[in-house]
């Protein structure tokens, strides 16, 4: 027998050449599931000139549509002018599941959007929390909202992100699985440790842990992108505490941004150049040497809900010190982290006791390698992602993929694409908010039926496959390594057509 | 014959005759019938008339045809040891190079009868009235392309080229890169640079991809070889003509008394004129040319002082003297162009020395001839326009005096109060407006008396100008463009005036919004800092903020005043430069040559595909003839369009490459 | 109905030449010879009668500016092909009914616009129906791309690469319009930009891969190199 193999779009705003947690894992899961015999593609913005269609790694083929760029990144947000170039794709491509990710990302929601149009099955993906007080967060909330009610099935990379995703969008929660991120081991190995050739050759003494002398040095990593809400601001005012507590410490940060100034002036007024080294923005793959040259983590961030970096700062074998907020709690054992509330006096405190706990030899950071190995892996989140497709599409029957419903609900979980049905779930949405997405779907609809008269489907090519892998067995322990290096997206190179 | 088997035959033919006697008997009187009415001698005339055709006209045709091989071997050992070469009117070296055979070679022949003792590899054509092509056939070839051309004509400079005719002069490529790396470093230059660097990159990558990297045959590199065999084809041909007596062995013959008496006749003449002309090279000519050479030299120096004299800086990076003045400018460029023409000249003359075909030097005769043309042009132009000038100089300088009362002092005059008095309804600071405007309206009161003093000289000046217009029509326009900026340096300087008070209050706004902000202008590291002020600074700031963003718009409106006047008066002198740059820089001979003979300036080379559908069938019974499949490309020259465009070098004809 | 869908023909009278040209111009049956046939006079009227309008409104101008217009007694007629005759013929028509309806429009119609319409008319007339790009193989010589001009006053647009030239030729996708299409792309050596072979019809996947295959036949294929080569970029 031979397990069902998707056609899947993955659309976001959020892709390489850009670093970040969102990227990465798109890049890894994409990379996972073909290997998995599943087609992948990926439909993101342009990154300057990055634009047109490319190839990278393992036969992934990523759409850079060109758009306009607002904020970070994230495309501005028009509801419909997306909708011919995805029909487009999703057709030559003979698309049968649209992946979106990033509840930032403009692009994903109005994908998901037309792909019901379209009347392809949809899944969200969402890996970030937001409040509920402020103005953004409620018009955030408010469009999540609208995608989530007629989204398939929807994943979070938390239970944190769960819960909120759950209150925003007003979901029932069974129809959203919770997929955490993971990390590429071999990507993330502390200094010293052994290649996997090395290993095998035999018996291998266990090495007692290095202690460190009361006057050896204690660099504590930084690599965060310098932005509000990744608690620079935080940084800012512990760093000179710190040093001035503990003499033979010094900083490495990694990372660019608005806030990089502030922190730039802080080390000038307070003179500390020989002890704070700023890298500035570094390549993805460069993490693991950054984070190698030092042996505390320190993770000041405001807001987080898988927090991805710290995973590789522990499997790097790094002292992990974190604010504790959102999903950051669920992704490593306690043994491996110090939790500090997000204040500026807590986080001294805490990186204060790391320093003393590292100083006194009493963490054995030469191990959370082995055991962040085990934890986290990408076959395994590809794994879990595909049965979510496999329960959408009915591959596996609703009572399996759902199981028992202890609420007493009765009613069908399988979104079907009958416009009517549609309306109904759009019109729940809100008082005034209700009527105006159903008139969003509603001229969608026509908008569709205006593009099937404008551009014919059989007026399309349709594209010619990456040759397929054969799919893996659930079992099969896949140890591809795919690293997402920039090296990777030497692709073809499409030259833009209009000049 | 076995004398027994004679005997046999003879009893048989002697039974045979007596058995038919009758037949015999019948053959006798026919033959008598014959001889009576003259038909034997009849039918002997027409063997001898037949046979006297078949000598005179089919053996010397078969003869010849059998020869023609011969005679290609023949013809390719003459090649070999150049002997068509030997009194051609140029080495054959040159032409060997560019074409890349050490010599010529025989390719085929042309209309043989038999192919018996052609050589496998030869080519062997075949005209027919009916085809307009021929038919090509060979021996080892399984495909043929067939490429016609017309043959281009060196004589009057026809040619074709791979690509298009350079008519800009050639530095310009590399002219920009200095320029940035020095001090003009400018945001935009910058961010050319950055986006030139990122396309080279791009090109680069793309290498990468080509997964063949297929290295190119001697085939594919011949291409310049072979247009350069193209054009000289024409010429070749005139030279084979002309010597193709030289093939096979030649009778010596005897001249005739009447030859001998117009040789020698020839030869008198001949010895006239060579003493005459000796006579003239000799005492003559030596003198004129010393002359000449002087004066060329005294003229160059004169130029060369000249044009250090307008190109001297007081200090590097000042300004010269032909960058303040139009005329100036003018008066260099015609100095540059007069030192340029006589080495133009010579690298002319020297083509003359070479065979026709060879192309590199024509780029430079067009530009050559175009530069002079403008120049006769310019003269041309430039005495009607003096005499006109100086015919009315009267009434050109009440024009111009009428032009510079109503506009550069009456106009601004009334600018200005009408923007003491709050303009269009826009509430200005009285105060300061009122003193702003004071303070214009007196020097323009004291400038207008100037020019008043003035006014008295300037038919004069008016008459100077017109009389230097002899000297070209760019010399006036170059003269009222200064003119223009003596005459309006009012308007400059209050420009200058209001534009530094409006920068300075733009700059302290600036730096105050900083400091509203909390933050600070860090001039060490040109960025944005966070500041703490003290509270007396802040509300000293704030005070100050306020004060200057309320009188902003009072300044805003008098820079705009003057920086509008400004600008019309640097767009008058825009047109005068398009003006004198057109005069200049015209491609006039080019567009000339695009429309008198469009193949003087090629613009690559284009192929046709011709259809050979007829060729096909009317070749299906020729048996004989079994050629391979074959194509027919007709090679024909691209047409360079000509664009204009603005260019500083001297003497350029500037000649977009936009060809296709 | 005058054009279709872009088609491909192919030309080859030997292997190592070849001609491959998209064009939008239907198969020639006899209806649509007359309707071509119909076009070509409608055409040529229409622009006879622009002409026309222009003329008398010329006239018009002419004689408001004093003029005295040319007068030939019926009598005696120039002779036949002079450019007196066209003017008689024109001056005849001006006093039939269509000439005093043509001069009414052109003196109803003012000078600034009348003259910008008639270009604009007349640019209109001479614009091709149907669009036609073609590139042209010739081992050891190169490669020829070609596109015809919109009006049918220009000659067509030729660019020739040489062999040695020529990268690589290979298919890519790009964005376009609202659209992702296949191209044929040569990569010239030394040249920022790439040559995008049938740049105005952009053909479907089909063609573009028969012609691609076609060239890299025509220009490689028999040299020796070549037997390892995979779709490389597919």
């Amino acid at each position: 027998m031979g397990r069902k193999t998707y056609n899947i779009a993955m659309v976001s705003d959020f892709f390489f050449p850009q670093p970040g947690g969102v990227e990465s894992h798109i890049y890894q899961l994409s990379s996972k599931l073909i290997d998995r015999g599943h087609k992948v593609i990926i439909i993101t913005h342009n990154y300057d000139d990055r634009k047109g269609v490319r190839y990278l790694n393992n036969g992934l083929k990523v759409y850079h549509v060109p758009f306009l760029v607002i904020y970070r990144a994230a495309t501005f947000p028009t509801v419909f002018s997306f909708f011919p170039i995805l029909r487009n794709i999703c057709i030559r491509e003979q698309i049968e599941i649209v992946h979106g990710h990033g509840s930032l990302s403009s692009l994903c929601h109005e994908a998901i959007l037309h792909a019901r149009t379209m009347g392809l099955r949809t899944v969200f993906t969402d890996h970030s929390l937001f409040g509920f007080a402020d103005a953004a967060s409620i018009l955030t909330n408010k469009l999540l909202k609208f995608i989530l009610s007629d989204v398939d099935h929807s994943i979070c990379v938390s239970h944190t992100c769960k819960e909120n995703t759950v209150l925003r969008a007003s979901l029932d929660p069974l129809m959203v699985s919770v997929i955490p991120n993971a990390v590429v081991g071999e990507n993330f190995r502390p200094r010293d440790y052994p290649t996997q050739s090395e290993k095998g050759e035999g018996f291998r003494a266990e090495s007692s842990p290095r202690l460190l002398g009361p006057h050896d040095v204690i660099t504590i990593v930084v690599i965060s992108r310098l932005f509000y809400n990744k608690g620079t601001d935080l940084l800012t005012a512990a760093i000179p505490r710190i040093l001035e507590n503990h003499p033979n410490t010094r900083f490495i940060i990694a990372g660019s941004g608005p806030k990089a100034i502030d922190l730039e002036q802080m080390i000038e007024t307070n003179v500390l150049q020989d002890r704070v080294e700023m890298l500035g923005s570094i390549r993805h793959e460069d993490v693991r040497d950054v984070m190698t040259r030092g042996h505390i983590y320190l993770h000041p961030s405001l807001t987080e809900a898988f927090g991805t970096v710290i995973v590789e700062a522990a499997s790097c074998g790094l002292y992990v010190v974190c604010t504790q907020v959102g999903g950051i709690p669920e992704v490593l054992p306690s043994h491996m982290t110090t939790f500090a509330k997000p204040e500026e006096d807590d986080i001294v405190a805490a990186t204060g006791k790391a320093i003393t706990a590292m100083r006194a030899g009493k963490i054995r950071t030469d191990k959370f390698h082995d055991e962040v190995k085990k934890m986290y892996s990408w076959s395994n989140v590809a794994m879990r992602t595909e049965r979510v497709y496999d329960g959408i599409c009915g591959t596996i029957s609703e009572e399996e993929f759902y199981g028992f419903d202890t609420t007493g609900y009765t009613g069908s979980r399988i979104r079907d694409f009958a416009l009517i049905d549609r309306l109904k779930r759009y019109y729940g949405c809100g008082i005034w908010a209700g009527k105006l997405f159903c008139l969003c779907v509603v001229v969608d609809y026509l908008f569709f039926l205006l593009l099937e008269w404008w551009f014919p489907r059989e007026n399309i090519d349709i594209c010619r496959d990456w040759p397929r892998k054969s799919p893996a067995e659930d079992t099969a322990e896949d140890s591809m390594k795919a690293a997402p290096n920039q090296r990777s997206t030497s692709s073809i190179r499409v030259a833009k057509l209009d000049r | 014959m076995h004398p027994f088997s004679t005997v046999t035959l003879g009893i048989f033919v002697a039974g045979y005759i007596t058995a038919r006697w009758d037949l015999v008997t019948r053959l006798y009187e026919l033959v008598l019938f014959a001889a009576e009415y003259g038909v034997v001698l009849r039918v002997a005339r027409g063997l001898v008339v037949l046979t006297v055709i078949f000598i005179t006209i089919f053996v010397p045709v078969a003869l010849l045809a059998r020869r023609e091989t011969r005679l290609a071997h023949n013809v390719e050992f003459h090649l070999k040891s150049g002997t068509f070469f030997r009194s051609g009117p140029h080495s054959p070296n040159r032409i060997y190079d560019l074409c890349g055979h050490s010599s010529m070679h025989v390719l085929g022949v042309a209309n043989v009868s038999s192919q018996t003792e052609v050589d496998p590899s030869w080519v062997c054509a075949k005209t027919s009235a009916s085809s307009q092509y021929p038919r090509i056939a060979c021996a080892k070839a399984s495909s043929v392309q067939l490429i016609l051309y017309d043959r281009p004509h060196p004589k009057g400079m026809q040619y074709i080229s791979l690509n298009p005719i350079a008519l800009a002069l050639g530095d310009k490529g590399s002219f920009p890169d200095d320029v940035t790396s020095g001090e003009d470093d400018s945001e935009e230059a910058k961010h050319a640079a950055a986006n030139k660097e990122n396309r080279r990159k791009l090109v680069e990558k793309l290498k990468q991809h080509s997964i063949i990297k297929r290295i190119p045959s001697a085939r594919d590199k011949a291409l310049p070889k072979i247009v350069n065999q193209v054009n000289w084809s024409w010429e070749l041909e005139q030279v084979l003509q002309q010597n193709v007596g030289r093939l096979g062995p030649r009778p010596k013959r005897g001249l005739s008394v009447s030859e001998r008496v117009v040789e020698s006749a020839t030869t008198m003449r001949n010895y006239v004129l060579v003493q005459l002309w000796t006579l003239l090279s000799v005492y003559l000519f030596p003198i004129v040319q010393q002359a000449f050479i002087l004066v060329l030299f005294f003229h160059r120096v004169l130029a060369e002082i000249l044009l250090i004299i307008l190109e001297f800086r007081a200090k590097p990076g000042y300004a010269a003297l032909k960058d303040i003045s139009a005329t100036a400018q003018q008066i260099e460029i015609r100095l540059q162009q007069f030192c340029y023409w006589p080495m133009q000249y010579v690298t002319l003359r020297q083509r003359k020395a070479n065979w026709a075909s060879v192309t590199t030097s024509h780029p430079d005769y067009i530009r050559f001839y175009n530069s002079l043309w403008l120049v006769a042009n310019d003269v041309i132009i430039g005495m009607a326009v003096g005499s006109y000038i100086i015919e009315h100089k009267e009434w050109v300088a009440d024009q111009i005096r009428d032009l510079l009362r109503v506009y550069t002092v009456e106009a601004l005059q009334s600018g200005i109060s009408w923007l003491m008095g709050w303009p269009a309804g826009l509430k200005l600071n009285g105060e300061l407006a009122a003193f702003l405007g004071d303070l214009f309206l007196w020097v323009i009161d004291y400038w207008s008396s100037c020019i008043e003093a003035l006014s008295p000289a300037l038919p004069h000046i008016i008459w100077f100008v017109g009389f230097s217009s002899f000297a070209g029509a760019s010399m006036p326009i170059a003269m009222f463009s200064d003119l223009l900026s003596v005459l309006t340096m009012h308007i400059y300087s209050f420009y200058l005036a209001s534009a530094r008070i409006y920068h300075w209050q733009l700059t302290i706004l600036r730096s105050l919004f900083h400091l509203f902000r909390g933050k600070k202008h860090n001039v060490l590291r040109n960025r944005i800092d966070s500041c703490d002020y003290d509270l007396d600074q802040l509300l000293v700031g704030t005070i100050l903020f306020t004060l200057l963003f309320f009188l902003l718009p009072t300044v805003m409106v008098f820079y705009l005043n003057f920086a509008i006047a400004r600008m019309i008066i640097i767009s008058m002198k825009a047109g005068f430069d398009t003006l004198l740059s057109c005069l200049n820089h015209f491609p006039l001979f080019a567009l000339m040559l695009r429309l008198k003979d469009p193949s003087r300036l090629p613009g690559g080379i284009r192929f046709e595909l011709r259809d050979t559908h007829d060729y096909k069938l009317s070749d299906a019974n020729d048996k004989l003839f079994n050629e391979p499949p074959t194509s027919i490309i007709y090679l024909k020259s691209t047409v360079q369009h000509v664009a204009c465009e603005e260019g500083d070098d001297v003497g350029d004809v500037a000649g977009g490459q936009y060809g296709n | 109905m005058l054009t279709t869908a872009p088609r491909l023909r192919i030309r080859r009278p030997s292997p190592t030449t070849a001609e491959y040209t998209v064009t939008t111009l239907p198969p020639q049956t006899l209806p649509l010879r007359l309707l071509w046939l119909l076009l070509l006079f409608l055409r040529i009227f229409l622009s006879l009668i622009t002409l026309l309008v222009i003329y008398a409104r010329w006239v018009q101008e002419r004689s408001s500016f004093g003029a005295a217009p040319t007068l030939f007694s019926p009598s005696s007629l120039p002779p036949l092909l002079s450019l007196d005759r066209i003017i008689f013929l024109l001056d005849t028509f001006q006093d039939t009914p269509g000439g005093k309806l043509l001069a009414r429009i052109a003196a109803s119609i003012k000078l600034p616009v009348l003259v910008p319409v008639a270009a604009a008319v007349f640019y209109a007339l001479s614009l091709r129906v149907h669009k036609e790009e073609s590139l042209l193989v010739l081992r050891g010589l190169g490669v020829q791309t070609s596109e015809s001009p919109t009006t049918y006053l220009a000659s067509a647009a030729t660019r020739f690469i040489p062999t040695e030239k020529i990268q690589d030729i290979f298919v890519n996708e790009a964005f376009r319009g609202f659209e992702v299409r296949y191209y044929l792309v040569v990569v010239v050596e030394g040249e920022e930009d790439v040559v995008v072979v049938f740049p105005g019809l952009l053909p479907k996947r089909k063609i573009v891969e028969t012609v691609w295959r076609g060239v890299r036949e025509c220009l490689y294929e028999g040299r020796g190199e070549d037997s390892r080569v995979v779709a490389n970029e597919k």
